[in-house]
Parts: C-alpha cells; sequence; structure tokens
C-alpha cells in the first residue's frame, strides 16, 4: 500500500473525510493527522505574509515519527490533505507523494461539483471512498 | 529531623550523568551565577519560605563596579533544587555549578537552631567542590539572638511607611559566628549613625579565615571590590533599568515599603560607608536591652554569616543583603577569571565532563593533540567564566578560540560546549529580552503572568508582526551590534551552530540532557526569531533524544516533566495541537500502568490543558458555535478520558459533568450505538452523583466546569403558547375597547398587520393570561436518540411576573417525529411574564434550557400579559320542570351547549346555573342573547329575568347562582301553502260575492247556521256537520265524533287524516347564544371581565297546524267564527283547549276542524291600524293580528301531557272575510214589535197580524258615515240549501223595505220602521242588510282600503219569525 492514512480536512480544520488503512491504529493516525494541521497551518501562515505570492499547495513532508511520515497540501480554498506514509516505505519518494495528492485533488474536486454536496460536510460519497481505495492501493 | 540530615549526609553513588534535563532552560543561564536556595529545618511554613523565595529570585540581576571602573552585570539564577550530579557537570559548563547557598529556617528553639545550622553545613559539603559563599537566613530570632515573641510586637508588615525609623535593635539582623561576643559586634554596611538596621559581623580573624576557607581568595581584592560596590535592586529602581530589569510585577507588601528613593540613600551611605571600623555602641545597647531573654547559640561548627530576622516580614534589607552576598560571588569568579585568563600553564589540566573520566585513562596526556586538548578546553572553560562574569564579547572571543583548537582536535563533545557557549553569548547581546521569557514561562502557569516593557508577548508568540528573523533587542541597530563585537553570530549564524552542537552532542550518549537542554535553549532563541517551523523541528529532536534514567521510579516522573515541557515549548511557537498531544501524553503517563503510584488528580489537571488544543470548550453554549473546527474523533476519545480519570479521582460531579458534555455536545458525531452506550454510562454516573445546572469548580486548579444544559436532548423544536379558551379569556370591559389607532381607514396594513407580526417576532403574545389559571406552553420535542427518553421535572422557567410552574415527566419515543409535550404553570401575580426556557431533567443531568441558547431559535423568550385574577362561572343547565338542581348538569367548562326537543307552541322553563368555581367572587354580570333569530321572535322564543339573576350577587367563591330561562318553542302554525289555498277562497268568494251576501249559501261557506254551536241545538249541529264538510277538502275521512270524549262539542269538529308529511309538518331548530360577561375580583378594577357561552339549541318538533282556515259570521253580532282545520303532526293524541271551554281530542296525524268565536274586530282599531300601511293586504294583517291575539290554542300532549300553545300569528284573512272579522260601523237596534231582538232570539207572530220592525242604525265607526241603504228581506229557508225569497203570495210589508239613510255623524241614530204582515203560517227570516248607497258609491268610506269589493252589513243572525195561526 501506498499510504496508511489519508485525511481531507476542511477550511476549520475539522476532518471531511479520514480513511485509516486496516488493522491501523485508528486513533494515533487520526493524533498524527490533527497534530500535522499545526505545522500546514504554520507553512500557509508564512507564506501568505507576502501578497501575490503563489504558493506551493504541496506542503511537503510535515513531520515524521518513528514509525510514519506525514505529508501535507492544501488547495487555495484552505481544504488540507494529509497523508501519512509508514516510514518504513522507502519505496515512495517525493514525485510519487506528489502525483496522490494531485489525484486526492481531482477526487476532491468532483466531490465539490456534486451540487449535492455542501461545502464544509463531511464527505459521505461512494465514488471517493473508491477512489482513496485505489490510490493507496497504487494504482 | 535526623533522618533528613543523614540522607542530605548520605552521598548518592556518584553518577556520572546528569540526573535530569532543566526543560525550562534558556541561554541565559550560561552567563548566569547559580544560587541554591532551599528550606531548612521543619519550623518554617511553605508560605512564609515561598515569600521569601520570591524576593529572592527578584534580586536577579546586580551591577557591579569592576576593578577597571566599569560596570558589569551580574545574573543570578535561584535554584531551589539542584542535583550533585549536575553540579559534577561545572567544569564542562560552569553556569552548571552551584555557587552560593541560601538557606532559610525558621527556629522555635534551640535545638531547631542546632537542626538549621547542621543541614546549613551538609550543604555546604555537599556542594563544597563549586560553592563560593552561603547565607543561612534564620527567623523566629531577633538579631541578637534571642527568640522573637510573635505577641510582643506585630510584624510592621506595610503598615509603617517608613520602616527604618520604626524599627528599634530587636529586628537587627545580626552575623554570629561560633564564639558570639556582643563586644565584638561592628557594623560592616549600612548608616549605623542615624538609622538602626545594618548587618553585623563578627570580627574575628579566626572565623573569617574559616569563613573563606574553602576557596582561595585574596580577601583584600573583595574588600577593595567591595569598596566600589555599588548595588542596585533591580525592582526597586525600576526607573533606570527598564529593559533589562528581570522582576516581576507583583511586588510584595515589603517591597513596596522600600521606596526607590530610600533605597537608592540607602545604597549611597552603604557606598560611603566602608566596611566600616565605627559604632560598637548600638552593638551594646541591642545586646543589653534583651539580656533579659533566651539567648540561642549556634553550635560551634556553624561557620556561616547567618541572617536573624524575627518575622520575614521584618526582613526589610534582604534585598541589599543579597546584593552584598552577589557581590560576593561575583568577586570570587572575577578573580578566578583572573587567574584562569592570566596563568600560562605548561601542562594545562585536563578538564574532563564527568563520564569522560575513564575514556581518558591509559591515554597518552602529554601528546601533542591532547595537550591542545587540554589547551582549548581550559580556554573553554575560561570562556565560560568570563560569560558570567558580564563579558559576552571577550568570552566570544575565547569561545572562537577553543573552538577553532578543538575542532582540530575532533574533541566532539567540547566543541558542541563551545558551539553552545557562543551561540548562548551571542544570543546574550542580541536578545536580552530573552532571559525573561523564560522566567515569565515558568510562572505562566501559576497566573503571576504580565509583560513589562520592552517587547509585549514574548511569552505568548504574535503573529500581527511580519516574520522578523533577525528580531533584534528594541532600540538596538543591527549594525550596532556588528560593530560591538564582530565576533558575534549572527541570528541564522546561532541556529546553525546550535544545530552542529546538537547534532556532536547526539554523537555521546552520556550526553543526553546537555543534547536536550541545548535544543530547548536553540528552541527558546527561534522563538524569538519567531522560526516555528524550525523550532517544531528542533522540538521533535528532542522527543528523540535517549535520556538514559538510571531510577525507575523516577523515571515517570521526569517522563511526565519532559513531556509537559514539551506541551509547553510547542504552545509557545503555536502549535496548540501537539501541545495538547504532548500534554496527554504527559497525563496518559501519569497513569499508566507501570506506574505504581498513579496520580489521577494531576492526570486530570493536564487533560483540561489539552481541552484547547482540540478546540473543546467544556461549555456548550460556546463549543457549540465552532463545533464544526474540531476533530471529532479526538474530542470523543479525550472527553472519555476526562470521565474515566474524574471517575477514578472519585469526582463524581465532575464525571458526571463531562460525560454529560459528552453525551450533549458529541451528539451529532455519535453512532446510535454510542449514543446509547454513552447515555447509559451518563445514566449510571449521574444515579451516583446527578448533575445541576450549576459550575463545578475543579479542587487546586480553581477550573471552572461550567454547567451542562441539554438543548439538544431532546430537541425544542417549537414552542407553542396556548391561549385560554374562550371561557377563561380575559377581555376588555365593552367600555374600554375603544380602538386604539384612530386612522380613518378601517383595515390599514401598515397597522393592524405589521404590529402583530412584530410583536409575533419578539415573542409578544397577543392575548392576556390570567393569575391564578393554568396556563398551558406546548413544546414540540424531538428525541434524538436511538431509544425512549425520560425527561422528567420539565417546567418552565419564567421572568417577571410570579410563575408557579409546574413538573411534568414525558416519556419520548424513539423516534424522529415531533412529539408535543404541554407544560403547565398558573401566574401568581398579574404583569409581565416572560418565558424563557424550560428545565428538565434527562438521565440525571439537570439542565435549564433557555431559547436563547437554543440553535435555530428565533424568539429568545415569550412574553405574554398577565392580568389580574378573574372569576370563573361554570354554567350548569338543569331542568326545572323536571329535575332538582341535583339533576343539574354541568355543560362544557368555557362553552355549554343547551339542547332542548320540544314540541311546537311548548314552553320549557329550564335553570341555568352559574356555578363560581374560582376563588374570586363574581361582583358584576351581565346577559345578552344573541341569535340570528330576529329579535322579536327571540324574545318569544327566550325569556328571562335579569334582575333576577342581579339581585343574586355577589356570587361568592363556590357558589352558585342560577336564572330561569323560559323556552317557548315558537312555531308557525299556519300551514305554509295557507296563502294559495286563501286565495283560492277568495276568488270563489268574490265570484260568488253578490249572492253570497245574501244568501250565505256558497258552497266555500258555511252556512250561518252551522256556525251556531249551541248543544241545546243538536239537531241543527248535525245539519251543520253536513253543510261544513262541504267546505273540507279532505272530508273523505269518517267523522268520528262519537270517539271524543268531549260532549260539548263533538259536532263541532271536523276529522279528517292527513298525512304527517305535508308541508309544515317538518322540525326546524331554533339557535341562540346565551352570553353571559361577568368579572370580580381584581381583574374588576382592571376593567377586565370574562365572558361565557350558553349555546341553546331548541329542536322543534311539529305539534299542531293549521291547514287552512275562513271565517264565519257568529250568532252573536259581535263575534264571528274562525274556523281553523286543525292537524296533529305530533306522534301522539293531542288534547286541545281552542276556547276556554271547549276541548277536543285530536288523534296523531289526524286533522280537524274546529270553529273558534272571536270577538269582531272593532273598527276604532283598523282604522287606526290601517292607516299606518296603506296596502291591502295590511288590513289582513291587522285582522290577522286581531284574530290570532284573541285565538289561543292550548293543547296538551302524549303520555306526560306537555302543556303548549299555539297561536295562529302571522294568519291574514282574504278581504272578502273582513266584514266578518271587522265589527260592523253601524249598531243595529232591531226591535219587532217594540221587543228588543238579539241573535238568537225567537220571535213570534200572527198570521195576518202586522208585525212592527224597528230598525235603528248607530253609527259607531267613530267617523261620519256616508249615506246607506238599507234594506229589508224576507225569505223562508227550506234547510235544504234553497232559499225562498218569493214571498209574495206568503206575505207583505207596509213601508220601504229599501230606503237610503242620510249621513249620520258619529253616534247619530238613524231609525227606521215598517210593517211585516204574514199570509201564512210558517217560519219566515228577515235578512237586515246595509250597504253604501250607490250614489255616494265612489266616495266609499272604504273604497280607498278596498276598492274592489262591496261592503255589505248584515244584521246576523237573520231575524227568525215564526208565524202561527190563530
Amino acid at each position: 500500500t501506498m499510504a496508511v492514512c489519508v485525511a481531507v480536512i476542511g477550511k476549520e480544520n475539522s476532518p471531511l473525510y479520514v480513511w485509516v488503512g486496516s488493522g491501523r491504529e485508528e486513533l494515533h493516525l487520526h493524533y498524527l493527522a490533527h497534530t500535522g494541521l499545526d505545522v500546514i497551518q504554520e507553512k500557509v501562515a508564512a507564506v501568505n505574509k507576502t501578497p501575490g505570492d503563489t504558493r506551493e499547495l504541496y506542503l511537503g513532508l510535515l513531520y515524521a515519527s518513528e514509525e510514519y511520515k506525514v505529508f501535507g497540501y492544501t488547495t487555495n480554498t484552505r481544504i488540507k490533505f494529509v497523508i501519512i506514509t509508514d516510514a518504513a516505505n522507502t519505496t515512495l519518494r517525493d514525485n510519487e507523494i506528489r502525483m496522490m495528492f494531485r489525484r486526492l485533488h481531482n477526487m476532491y474536486t468532483n466531490v465539490v461539483c456534486n451540487p449535492f454536496y455542501i461545502p464544509g460536510e463531511q464527505i459521505t460519497s461512494r465514488e471517493f471512498d473508491q477512489g482513496v481505495g485505489a490510490l493507496v492501493a497504487g494504482n | 529531623m535526623r533522618s533528613s540530615v543523614s540522607v542530605i549526609l548520605s552521598n548518592p553513588p556518584p553518577d556520572t550523568t546528569m540526573s535530569y534535563p532543566d526543560y525550562c532552560t534558556s541561554p541565559h543561564h550560561h552567563q548566569t551565577l547559580l544560587v541554591l536556595v532551599t528550606q531548612v529545618g521543619s519550623q518554617l511554613k511553605s508560605r512564609s519560605f515561598h515569600k521569601l523565595y520570591d524576593r529572592i529570585s527578584r534580586v536577579g540581576h546586580v551591577k557591579v563596579s569592576d576593578s577597571n571602573g566599569s560596570q558589569r552585570p551580574v545574573w543570578v539564577t535561584y535554584r531551589r533544587d539542584y542535583p550533585v550530579e549536575n553540579n559534577d557537570w561545572g567544569d564542562f559548563q560552569t553556569h552548571r555549578r552551584v555557587l552560593g547557598i541560601i538557606t532559610i529556617g525558621q527556629v522555635g528553639s534551640q535545638s531547631d537552631l542546632n537542626d538549621i545550622c547542621k543541614q546549613h553545613e551538609s550543604l555546604k559539603v555537599k556542594y563544597s567542590s563549586t560553592l563560593y559563599d552561603s547565607r543561612c537566613i534564620i527567623l523566629g530570632l531577633n538579631p541578637d539572638g534571642t527568640m522573637y515573641e510573635a505577641d510582643s510586637r506585630g510584624p510592621s508588615r506595610g503598615t509603617s511607611p517608613e520602616p527604618n525609623g520604626e524599627l528599634d535593635s530587636g529586628t537587627h539582623p545580626v552575623t554570629i559566628n561560633g564564639h558570639t561576643h556582643p563586644t565584638h559586634v561592628k557594623k560592616v554596611s549600612a548608616g549605623s549613625t542615624d538609622r538602626d538596621s545594618g548587618v553585623y559581623e563578627t570580627v574575628s580573624s579566626e572565623d573569617k579565615s574559616t569563613e573563606f576557607d574553602s576557596h582561595a581568595d585574596s580577601p583584600q581584592g573583595l574588600s577593595e571590590g567591595m569598596a566600589d560596590l555599588k548595588i542596585y535592586s533591580n525592582h526597586v529602581n525600576g526607573s533606570d533599568s527598564g529593559s533589562e530589569s528581570t522582576s516581576e510585577v507583583g511586588c510584595c507588601d515589603d517591597a513596596k515599603i522600600d521606596s526607590p528613593r530610600d533605597l537608592t540613600a540607602d545604597s549611597a551611605q552603604d557606598s560611603v560607608h566602608d566596611s566600616a571600623h565605627d559604632t560598637s555602641q548600638s552593638s551594646i545597647s541591642t545586646s543589653t536591652s534583651h539580656s533579659s531573654r533566651v539567648s540561642l547559640q549556634p553550635p560551634s561548627n556553624f561557620k556561616t554569616r547567618a541572617l536573624f530576622y524575627p518575622t520575614g516580614d521584618h526582613a526589610v534589607n534582604i534585598e541589599s543583603q543579597l546584593q552584598e552576598f552577589i557581590s560576593s560571588l561575583f568577586w570570587v569568579l572575577e578573580s578566578k577569571r583572573l587567574d584562569k585568563s592570566q596563568e600560562k600553564l605548561e601542562r594545562p589540566p585536563l578538564l574532563c565532563a564527568p563520564f569522560e573520566r575513564k575514556d581518558f585513562i591509559g591515554l597518552d596526556m602529554d601528546s601533542r593533540t591532547n595537550k591542545k586538548r587540554c589547551g582549548g578546553r581550559l580556554r573553554k572553560q575560561l570562556a565560560d567564566l568570563t560569560l558570567q562574569a558580564g563579558l559576552p564579547t571577550e568570552a566570544i572571543m575565547h569561545y572562537s578560540y577553543a573552538a577553532d583548537t578543538l575542532r582540530n582536535c575532533n574533541d566532539w563533545l567540547w566543541l558542541a560546549a563551545c558551539f553552545e557557549g557562543l551561540c548562548a553569548a551571542s544570543v546574550v547581546m542580541l536578545y536580552p529580552n530573552l532571559r525573561r521569557s523564560s522566567g515569565l514561562q515558568r510562572f505562566s502557569s501559576l497566573g503571576v503572568g504580565g509583560n513589562q516593557g520592552g517587547s509585549g508577548g514574548v511569552g505568548n508568540r504574535s503573529r500581527n508582526g511580519s516574520v522578523n528573523t533577525n528580531s533584534l533587542p528594541t532600540g538596538l541597530d543591527p549594525t550596532i551590534v556588528k560593530q560591538t563585537s564582530k565576533h558575534c553570530l549572527s541570528p541564522d549564524d546561532i541556529v546553525d551552530k546550535y544545530r552542529e552542537a546538537i547534532v556532536h552532542y547526539s554523537k555521546y550518549r552520556n550526553a543526553g540532557v546537555v543534547e536536550t537542554e541545548a535544543s530547548i535553549k536553540a528552541v527558546h532563541v527561534l522563538i524569538e526569531q519567531r522560526r516555528y517551523l524550525m523550532a517544531a523541528e528542533f522540538l521533535s529532536n528532542v522527543v528523540f533524544i535517549n535520556l538514559q534514567l538510571s531510577d525507575e521510579e523516577k523515571c515517570v516522573t521526569l517522563q511526565i516533566a519532559r513531556f509537559n515541557a514539551l506541551a509547553d515549548l510547542y504552545h509557545q511557537i503555536g502549535f496548540h495541537r501537539k501541545a495538547s498531544f504532548f500534554r496527554r501524553v504527559a497525563a496518559m503517563r501519569c497513569v499508566a500502568p507501570q506506574n505504581q503510584q498513579p496520580d489521577w488528580g494531576q492526570c486530570y489537571r493536564l487533560l483540561l490543558q489539552t481541552l484547547e488544543g482540540y478546540k473543546i470548550c467544556l461549555d456548550p453554549l460556546q463549543f457549540r458555535k465552532d463545533g464544526s473546527q474540531g476533530w471529532p474523533s479526538l474530542q470523543i476519545q479525550i472527553l472519555q478520558e476526562l470521565v474515566g480519570t474524574s471517575r477514578r479521582m472519585g469526582q463524581n460531579a465532575l464525571c458526571t459533568r463531562h460525560q454529560a458534555f459528552l453525551v450533549c455536545a458529541m451528539m451529532p458525531h455519535l453512532t446510535e450505538v454510542e449514543r446509547q452506550e454513552t447515555a447509559n454510562m451518563l445514566e449510571s454516573l449521574s444515579a451516583r452523583s446527578g448533575s445541576g445546572p450549576v459550575p463545578l469548580v475543579v479542587q487546586e486548579t480553581g477550573i471552572i466546569i461550567p454547567p451542562v444544559n441539554f438543548l439538544n436532548l431532546p430537541i425544542c423544536r417549537k414552542v407553542r403558547t396556548i391561549a385560554p379558551v374562550t371561557g377563561r379569556r380575559a377581555e376588555k370591559k365593552l367600555s374600554l375597547t375603544g380602538d386604539e389607532d384612530s386612522g380613518p381607514f378601517i383595515f390599514s396594513p401598515f397597522t393592524s398587520l405589521t404590529s402583530s407580526n412584530d410583536r409575533r417576532a419578539h415573542g409578544k403574545m397577543d392575548f392576556d393570561w390570567v393569575e391564578g389559571d393554568i396556563c398551558e406552553i406546548c413544546l414540540d420535542l424531538e428525541n434524538p436518540m436511538p431509544f425512549e427518553l425520560k425527561v422528567t421535572n420539565m417546567m418552565l422557567l419564567t421572568e417577571g411576573a410570579q410563575f408557579e410552574a409546574w413538573p411534568s415527566t414525558v416519556v419520548l419515543k424513539a423516534e424522529k417525529s415531533l412529539q408535543a409535550v404541554t407544560l403547565r404553570g398558573r401566574p401568581l401575580s398579574a404583569g409581565e411574564l416572560r418565558v424563557t426556557g424550560y428545565s428538565s431533567t434527562v438521565m440525571g443531568v439537570s439542565s435549564n434550557c433557555r431559547l436563547k441558547f437554543i440553535p435555530h431559535f428565533k424568539i429568545p423568550q415569550y412574553t405574554i400579559n398577565v392580568v389580574p385574577a378573574l372569576p370563573l362561572i361554570q354554567i350548569l343547565t338543569g331542568n326545572s320542570s323536571t329535575g332538582s338542581l341535583g339533576a343539574e348538569k354541568s355543560v362544557g367548562e368555557e362553552c355549554g351547549t343547551l339542547h332542548l326537543s320540544l314540541s311546537a307552541g311548548e314552553t320549557h322553563e329550564c335553570s341555568v346555573v352559574l356555578h363560581n368555581v374560582s376563588s374570586q367572587p363574581v361582583e358584576e354580570l351581565s346577559i345578552t342573547l344573541d341569535s340570528k333569530m330576529d329579535k322579536e321572535m327571540m324574545n318569544q322564543v327566550f325569556q328571562y329575568s335579569e334582575e333576577n339573576i342581579h339581585a343574586q350577587l355577589p356570587i361568592p367563591p363556590g357558589g352558585k347562582a342560577s336564572l330561569t330561562l323560559y323556552v317557548y318553542a315558537v312555531s308557525d302554525f299556519l300551514c305554509p301553502g295557507r296563502l294559495d289555498e286563501s286565495l283560492e277562497t277568495t276568488s270563489l268568494i268574490s265570484g260568488s260575492e253578490p249572492p253570497s251576501l245574501i244568501s250565505g249559501g256558497p258552497p266555500s261557506l258555511p252556512s250561518r247556521q252551522s256556525a251556531a254551536t249551541s248543544s241545546t241545538r243538536g239537531a241543527r249541529a248535525r245539519r251543520t256537520d253536513s253543510s261544513a264538510s262541504l267546505l273540507s277538502s279532505r272530508s273523505g275521512s269518517s267523522a268520528r265524533s262519537g270517539s271524543s270524549t268531549s260532549t260539548q262539542a263533538p259536532s263541532s269538529s271536523i276529522r279528517t287524516r292527513a298525512t304527517l308529511n305535508t308541508p309544515g309538518c317538518t322540525g326546524r331548530t331554533l339557535e341562540a347564544t346565551l352570553m353571559i360577561k361577568y368579572s370580580g375580583g381584581s381583574g374588576m378594577s382592571a376593567e377586565l371581565c370574562r365572558s361565557t357561552q350558553l349555546l341553546i339549541n331548541v329542536e322543534v318538533t311539529p305539534s299542531l297546524l293549521v291547514t287552512r282556515w275562513d271565517v264565519l259570521p257568529a250568532e252573536l253580532p259581535h263575534q264571528c267564527y274562525v274556523v281553523l282545520d286543525l292537524l296533529n303532526c305530533a306522534s301522539h293524541e293531542m288534547d286541545l283547549h281552542y276556547t276556554p271551554t271547549k276541548h277536543i281530542l285530536i288523534e296523531a296525524g289526524d286533522s280537524c276542524r274546529v270553529p273558534v268565536p272571536v270577538d269582531r274586530c272593532p273598527l276604532a282599531t283598523l282604522t287606526q291600524d290601517a292607516s299606518e300601511n296603506e296596502t291591502g293586504w295590511g288590513w289582513s294583517t291587522v285582522l290577522g293580528g286581531h284574530v290570532a291575539s284573541l285565538v289561543e290554542l292550548q293543547w296538551t300532549l302524549g303520555p306526560s301531557d306537555t302543556p303548549g300553545r299555539a297561536s295562529l300569528a302571522g294568519i291574514t284573512f282574504p278581504p272578502s272575510t273582513h266584514d266578518l272579522i271587522t265589527m260592523a260601523p253601524i249598531h243595529w237596534d232591531v226591535q219587532v214589535d217594540g221587543l228588543d231582538v238579539l241573535g238568537g232570539t225567537e220571535n213570534s207572530g200572527v198570521v195576518g197580524r202586522t208585525l212592527e220592525l224597528r230598525v235603528g242604525i248607530t253609527n259607531t265607526s267613530g267617523a261620519t258615515l256616508p249615506p246607506l241603504s238599507l234594506r229589508i228581506t224576507a225569505f223562508q229557508d227550506h234547510q235544504n240549501g234553497h232559499l225562498n225569497y218569493r214571498l209574495e203570495a206568503k206575505m207583505t210589508t207596509t213601508g220601504a223595505t229599501k230606503l237610503t239613510t242620510p249621513q249620520l255623524a258619529e253616534g247619530e241614530e238613524f231609525q227606521h220602521c215598517c210593517g211585516l204582515v204574514f199570509f201564512t203560517s210558517g217560519v219566515y227570516k228577515v235578512e237586515v242588510t246595509c250597504s253604501p248607497a250607490a250614489a255616494v258609491g265612489q266616495t266609499s268610506f272604504y273604497e280607498n282600503v278596498t276598492p274592489a269589493h262591496q261592503h255589505a252589513w248584515k244584521f246576523a243572525p237573520p231575524l227568525e219569525i215564526t208565524v202561527t195561526d190563530v
């Protein structure tokens, strides 16, 4: 698998969607994603200081623990994506992480395009579920 | 006591690693002198210790003039606890050395003093390797060593503006040694000439030498230095210290006493006066004055300068004492520094970190590298000392040099230390403010916060400014900094060097503590530079540092401290989530299973601190507002932990509160199963300790846990205030219902619509509640839980007028639909009542749910006006004719219905009882009837006496008043088809009118004789039967005269079987509303009243119907017969009384004809009434009215003999009958042979003899009568319907039989005489007729009334003469 946790986090930093790989400590990964928000917030705030600065959406490695690496990505509408991977997984390179985020972003865009979805609500889309499943499976 | 001393005395096994890192460390610590302040002895209260410690720790900065005359800042770090292992690292980093010790103790006896001295000495031994100097502050003794009695004099704390003046010798601190001789005491400092405060020092050469024997110092240098000593108390002279000051905001009372002026004067004096040779005088006086008291002697081995104070509050000069102490430390340090900098050793000693010692065993110490290493290390230490001595610029130079040397030797550990020192020196230069932050941060949790001067918000980071990585002290230009020290590191370099240092440290297993501290220092610098991301990197590195913590038990607390410190730091860099994460980890460590002594209280306190990071606000109202921001799964987790922890603490109330919050606030994020579980748990918890809607205070911390109100359990969707029902509503009295809006418009959308809408929007109700009445509010509730929800004690919360709310218990079904719940209560006083919400107890949790807090609820409160109490009447109705009052049945509470079923014409008497069921008397009452019927008819149907009921007022509470209502079942007894038939008759009559006038025998008209009903003339009556039957249209039925019980007039009535469903036989319903308006009590004075209604419904069943009628002349001239065809429509036999004396039985459905003698209508009334209406029918109506007023048909019906009466109201008569009904305008006065002839009089004559007939006409019409033509006609009645007028052969007349009368004035009489001669015997009849004269016919008196009709008046009955033969 490519990732152990995928989280979509809303503008106000509440989770819209959290996927946790089966057999993982769900709460622990929640904590990781949650604390990653601190870093995202800091990174975003640092860039926003200078106006007119087009910032990169991909925020890179937020932080790493012994077991996991936490990557972040934020859209221009301040929707945050967090992907947590196994620290042991050395095959993953930065580029692949970027690709995952880009796919995730596309999927999220599709969700938002659904006229029945109210932005800011929890995502309960089957298509999104399947998309995330495919994403983390690496295909 | 003994044991504690022995613990201190027993040396712990030597440990090469530092025991634990100081998480509050900061780069500035490199600059400071470390002083240990501890409490000794057992008598001192920790509070007074803390007070003193606070005062001591404020003296953190002293400026000393060095030998060159330049100012040197000296910084001090006070520690209350310092492990000896850390002290052992003093060679590695000199700021880790304990240079001074201050002990504080309280004595109450000699043994206390001995203990204190012993402990102090043992501490000195413990830190002997590094110690420069020490002080022992002893409370409870007067300066002369005598016991202080607390009651002798109260402490002077703050009450005295001039403490120095007040102080007598008793407060003097005295330095003593083992062999104190009062004569040897002399003053060391302070102006003794004018004031008595000062420090005494025993001048004893041997003691002096022992005092400083621990360190080889030159006493000369010391005394020289002290000569130039200039002491600053940094909190006192805040005027010039400004940004340099490290003092806290809060000052104790004593500090306020010392005004700046005083102390500067003091210090000036201190500087003026040298170490003093004078005045043994005052000391003598002190010793003598207190000679009588117990004097305590310190043990002989106590060789420390001791300061005696009676209490902590008397220690006014402690600051100056400390300054003196610190400067003494400084001078020792300075001398050491100078020594080190000057000596050029051939073989420099090898300085080692503690753990390194064994590494160097067996190494060649003489190698070149080693020498270099030694030199480098020595240089590094010199740099440390220089930095401590207040010369950072110089220190940087030394550090740089040392770093170069050490790098070449690959001495990574010391190189790292060198870098760290370099960074510290640079930070000291660049960020002098940083030192304050550490101090602040340390106390921030105690709530002593507050910033002063300089850059605001060091502790709590501010993000408002742009990122300023070159954060410099205010007013310090970077270029100036560059100039001052070109070796000073740039801000970026500092971070790099720290990083490098940490990397090097990490190579050594035993340097974990140093590495940790270095990281923390770097973090502090980064925070100052506002480079938070990088700070986070450093911090995350700290997590991975493996601290070799030896002690298993201590390990846990250290771990907790570590995570807590990390959390603090993360908090400082704004990583609240991370901070909360670590805080929670720390909390969990407190109660980890491997922890032998779980501290649930601490765990709980730490958990509470994590809430911010998880965006939990324990106030559900606040939380709800930004509820979407949190991370629900984590919030639930932390709340569950809070619940668990508080339960383990035994704080059941808190536990319930948290669980309630969990249920309430996290409801949207809980699955149905979880809801069930949490609710079950809450129920079991609240069973142990219920939760009311009051805030709870967490012990020790003072944190307030706000109440949890179950606003969403159940969810209130709608509130409906219910207006009182009609009968209970309070109304304005009629007199007051003047319209408020005076506009010209009946309806204006601007006033009526908007105002009421406005009121609605603000929750103002447009009805009133009445004091003392039960009032209701209906709530639509929704149960979000997947189970049945029991809500107990649910009642309204109100403001304003007094209101008695009644609790109710409801069980809400487990479904999503709205369920209505009615809450009741009773207003106890008049005024404005505001319903602000409701309270309820759900699952053991009581909550007050205010409407304004309920989400999506627009109306914050409902305002209802409560009017003063009014009485309430209940209407009871009873049938007074059948039942007693006991049989009354109550009609509905507010608006009753009285249903009566009456036969038409029946009169019913019902009693309406007004029962005052309230506690207010009814003092006013008015009754009105309201109906769709016209007024006249209503009055006919209903009758009551209002005076009667008024006489019964007031009705006391519980009392009754009754009103008798007479109901007459009014009905139209005339057959609806009557008009047509009457007209038909009219046409018949008019068609054959001229003969009818004479003969009286038209088929439609009953013969004159038949109308005469007399029991004495039975034979004739039979004839009338037959003739009358001609009239009956339905004569097919058999005459049943025999069946009648009546013997008087069987023959006079004709029975016919009629079908009951002829028109007019169907029943009708009369409806009316009895409105009772009443008032009383306090509401009456407020011009209010109540009204109640009684709806009366009378079903009228048909009883008697007049199908047809006609008029026949009667025997008496002033009477006529109204002949009625009566139909019994009722289902029972009817006994009909149609005259006072005559009655007839009519079977159900039978029809019967009865003649009713009626007095003819006097012409006067006719003309009177007719003049009012000019139409032809007016006459009919008037005549009808006349007849109706005279004819009253009374009947009894059915088994119960229900009485009734029928009237002929509305009956009309065709014009042809008018003359019969109306009284003739003339009065007949007929005489036969001088005898008056009245109706029925028998006259007899003899054949051949003349009978004189005198006819007199008197005008009775009341007006002048025009000429009339009078006719006298004789005829014979053959009794077979044939009248024979041809009597020429049988009789003759003498005189005129036809003549015209003159005009008769009113009352005038005209008389005419003629003779009748009969030739044969027999029965003759003479008809006397009067009709308007043809000549004047056109201007007839009646012409204008009935133009089409010829009037004729007959003398009736006709004169009958029986002629007999002689």
